[in-house]
């Protein structure tokens, strides 16, 4: 499964823009935009891979130095240790422009082609092999709406192309290790399956594009596999592209707070970076309404970052308030000071978790 | 001829220019990216289809495209000295 791939070969320039596909996403508008991209995405693999290490290793010398005294600083005692620091201050501008450079050529450029790339959302919403329910009159709850995440223009849900901007910056967000859903097959590839080994009912809950959904059918193909999303333009995009890849996947617009599944219809549960975009109440309503649809004996795995440590990693928890204070994750800090571990060992039976990186799983059988 | 005196540095600029000078320095730094990849196009394919034999000599063996490492490398060499200026400048 590792090595597992899409196994549609994309033509090499059609599609709604006329060049082609990158992956599984349509290439962008111009060879201008999309090198412009290709170094958006270098400047920022820069900012994480050399400018974070150094901005950890000065604020550790801040802290060995005495500047920062208890194990479990306040935000705003390491922001005032750490905020002044020079390595950290261009650390955190790099970032931010990163992001805000990424959006606005992202946007920008599938703009120019914005009819073509509507108009396919719309062709394909019949289409299958798969099936898409969605409502253009879909009621938002005021958290989603509150914001736009990421700092991505329109947010999720009120661009129609969101889906397609979103897949683009996540490839710049990422590195382009997706470009072909190979990060997705490979986390599909590592879910633990129930006991009795029985998967026939899948569900992706907060799916986005779908890329983990196509994945689950892509290592289950008798499987029934359904994909949840709370963002139209999200979720009528994820249904766009596995109808192109000839993935039989259901797709439709729901609440995770309020599926409309009957009780324990699913025998494995995904729900993948969720629970940080969510106010925590919603966060653990969501986790009771997945295992309300999970059948006795099945799993729910919640990958998700990783939850604050005692003593802190005062790097990490900067880290973190920084995507609250600057990238629009309202949720992110409240979640990852939530203790989510003491919750899931209440809902479920048997809990197992991993950490890898900034991201912990955890397998919860009901 | 030109005299070159000491540079009355953060007279004329207020402290706070530093963040919107990087943010320039990033859209340049991207633009000219945006050039030297269509260059690199052009110019392969230029070599490929015999038009000229070898710009500025520069001789591509296989594929005449940019990949992920050369741009990181050209990134680190632009960049790359900020990520060593640590928890103080010269000037604190």
């Amino acid at each position: 499964m590792a090595n597992q791939t899409s196994n549609v070969t994309m033509p090499k320039k059609s599609g709604p823009t006329g060049r082609g596909y990158i992956g599984t996403m349509a290439a962008m508008s111009s060879f201008d935009d999309e090198s412009y991209l290709d170094f958006i995405e270098g400047l920022r693999m820069f900012a994480l891979r050399s400018m974070n290490p150094s901005s950890a290793k000065a604020l550790q010398e801040e802290i060995s130095a005495g500047r920062i005294k208890s194990e479990n600083p306040s935000i705003a005692e390491t922001q005032t240790v750490a905020d002044p620091i020079p390595v950290i201050g261009i650390r955190n501008r790099l970032l931010h422009s990163t992001q805000g450079l990424n959006w606005s050529r992202i946007l920008d450029s599938y703009g120019k082609n914005r009819e073509a790339l509507e108009q396919e959302l719309t062709d394909t919403e019949k289409d299958g092999p798969g099936t898409l329910r969605w409502s253009p009159n879909f009621v938002y709850p005021e958290y989603f709406t509150a914001i736009p995440y990421h700092r991505q223009p329109g947010s999720y849900h009120a661009d129609p192309l969101a889906g397609h901007v979103y897949h683009y910056g996540t490839k710049v967000f990422h590195g382009g290790s997706n470009d072909k859903d190979e990060a997705k097959i490979q986390r599909i590839a590592l879910l633990p399956e129930p006991e009795d080994g029985v998967v026939n009912k899948f569900l992706d809950i907060a799916c986005a594009i779908g890329s983990a959904t196509v994945a689950a059918k892509l290592r289950w193909p008798r499987a029934e596999v359904h994909g949840v999303e709370l963002a139209g333009p999200l979720v009528r995009y994820a249904h766009m592209r596995a109808t192109r890849l000839k993935s039989e996947v259901h797709f439709s617009q729901q609440l995770a707070e309020n599926l409309d599944f009957a009780d324990n219809t699913f025998d494995l549960i995904y729900m993948s970076t969720l629970l940080h975009e969510m106010p925590l109440t919603e966060g653990r309503t969501a986790v009771r309404e997945a295992k309300r649809v999970l059948r006795p004996g099945g799993i729910l795995v919640i990958n998700d970052m990783v939850q604050a440590t005692k003593p802190l990693n005062i790097w990490s928890d900067y880290d973190r308030y920084f995507d609250h204070r600057f990238n629009n994750e309202p949720y992110a800090y409240n979640y990852v000071h939530s203790n989510l571990d003491s919750f899931l060992a209440e809902e479920f039976s048997a809990i197992e978790s991993a950490i890898e990186g900034k991201t912990s799983t955890w397998m919860c059988t009901k | 001829m030109t005299i070159r005196a000491s540079e009355p540095l953060g007279k004329f600029a207020p402290e706070n220019i530093n963040d919107h000078i990087l943010h320039v320095i990033f859209e340049l730094a991207a633009e000219l990216w945006v050039v030297k990849r269509r260059l690199s196009e052009i110019e392969g394919s230029a070599v490929a289809n015999g038009i000229i034999a070898s710009p500025d000599s520069v001789i591509r063996d296989e594929s005449f495209a940019f990949d992920n490492s050369e741009r990181d490398a050209f990134v680190e060499r632009i960049f790359g000295s900020l990520k060593d200026i640590g928890s103080k400048l010269d000037n604190q």
